[in-house]
């Protein structure tokens, strides 16, 4: 019996050669990316300088590499628990598809690959900041913190708030006051939009012993924090309207999508039950994706109009 | 179909480096003592 399953498991490396570009396309999390990608597109034309439109592609390209080679790394270091998860159970590593070898070699050369051309083709800052990315998400957050402590997204969510830093700084080769407040919104953000993933996802989590707030503290005291983390990301989104990143429509826009935010903070604060409180808690982390995406898209507006007119 | 991705990528990185070489000096590309 041993020498069946010994057999079966040296077979196994044979079958999964057949990875096709799809597969290694889905170790990258093309979701996350294109996110990365979005906000470090915001950094580079708020940003008051300029960059060639190739160097500014380049730039992108990086960091979209980069964000690829940090998702492929997490899913060769957390395959085991992916397999055991719902929502992660169809990853190309747990669907045999690529072996955790093959996406480990992958992420590198990603990883490598990406900071390197950065900083050599557009400036060390930005690559620097990107290796900084690239780290911290591999090990801080995958390896040290995810499985460890609560506070394993607080801290984490770093990792997803750079790219704007990194948009910043490949125009403007440095990081300002600016730069550093686009990663707050993101940093604050984090908390909110995953918490109220984890509130109806809390079996998953449980099963495989990631220590998320709802499995290691409850529901109720999830709710406080989303509602307490929301307070304070809704007036320091405002922020940008102050210091000259955002315009009159951005501050419009900051309040309004900020005030919705907060309402929806409260409604699952005060929707605990069954299938109500798992509904709310899906209205606040779909809203939550929109609230991001239009605050940097007026940013982008905003800015984009004020270079045509001006 | 690996080797192949490889060379591609390879190919890639190549015409990037030479453009961005091109943007970055610009005419300069040009000015060198011969």
């Amino acid at each position: 019996m041993a020498d069946v399953a010994y057999q079966a498991s040296a077979l196994r490396p044979a079958q999964v050669e057949g990875g096709s570009v799809g597969d290694f396309l889905a170790l990258m999390k093309p979701r996350v990316m294109s996110l990365v990608v979005f906000t470090a597109l915001v950094g580079m034309v708020v940003a008051p300088g300029s960059l060639h439109p190739v160097l500014a592609v380049i730039a992108l390209l990086c960091i979209a590499v980069g964000a690829g080679a940090s998702g492929a790394l997490n899913m060769w270091y957390d395959a085991d628990i992916d397999a055991r998860m719902q929502r992660t159970a169809s990853r190309p590593i747990p669907r045999g598809r690529v072996t955790p070898d093959e996406a480990l070699t992958f992420g590198v050369v990603l990883a490598i690959g990406s900071v390197l051309t950065l900083g050599l083709l557009v400036n060390v800052v930005a690559g620097f900041l990107l290796a900084l990315t690239i780290a911290f998400y591999v090990f801080v957050y995958t390896m040290w913190l995810k499985r460890r402590t609560r506070q394993n997204i607080v801290i984490g969510g770093a990792a997803g708030a750079f790219p704007p830093m990194i948009g910043w700084a490949a125009v403007m080769g440095s990081v300002s006051v600016e730069s550093i407040l686009l990663f707050l919104i993101i940093f604050m953000w984090t908390p909110p939009h995953f918490w109220a993933l984890s509130l109806y996802r809390v079996r998953d989590y449980e099963r495989v012993g990631v220590p998320m707030l709802p499995v290691v503290a409850g529901p109720t005291e999830t709710r406080k924090q989303i509602v307490i983390y929301s307070a304070l990301l809704v007036p320091l989104a405002i922020c940008p309207a102050f210091i000259d990143l955002g315009g009159p429509l951005y501050a419009l826009t900051s309040i309004g999508l900020g005030g919705v935010f907060m309402a929806f903070a409260i409604n699952l604060y005060h929707t605990r039950e069954g299938r109500e409180g798992d509904r709310a808690a899906k209205q606040l982390f779909g809203f939550s994706i929109l609230y991001l995406f239009l605050l940097f898209a007026v940013l982008l507006l905003e800015r984009s109009l004020a270079r045509w007119a001006g | 179909m690996r080797s192949i991705a490889i060379a591609l990528a390879l190919a890639a990185l190549v015409v990037l480096f030479y453009v961005a070489t091109l943007v970055r000096l610009g005419g300069n590309v040009m000015n060198r003592p011969l």
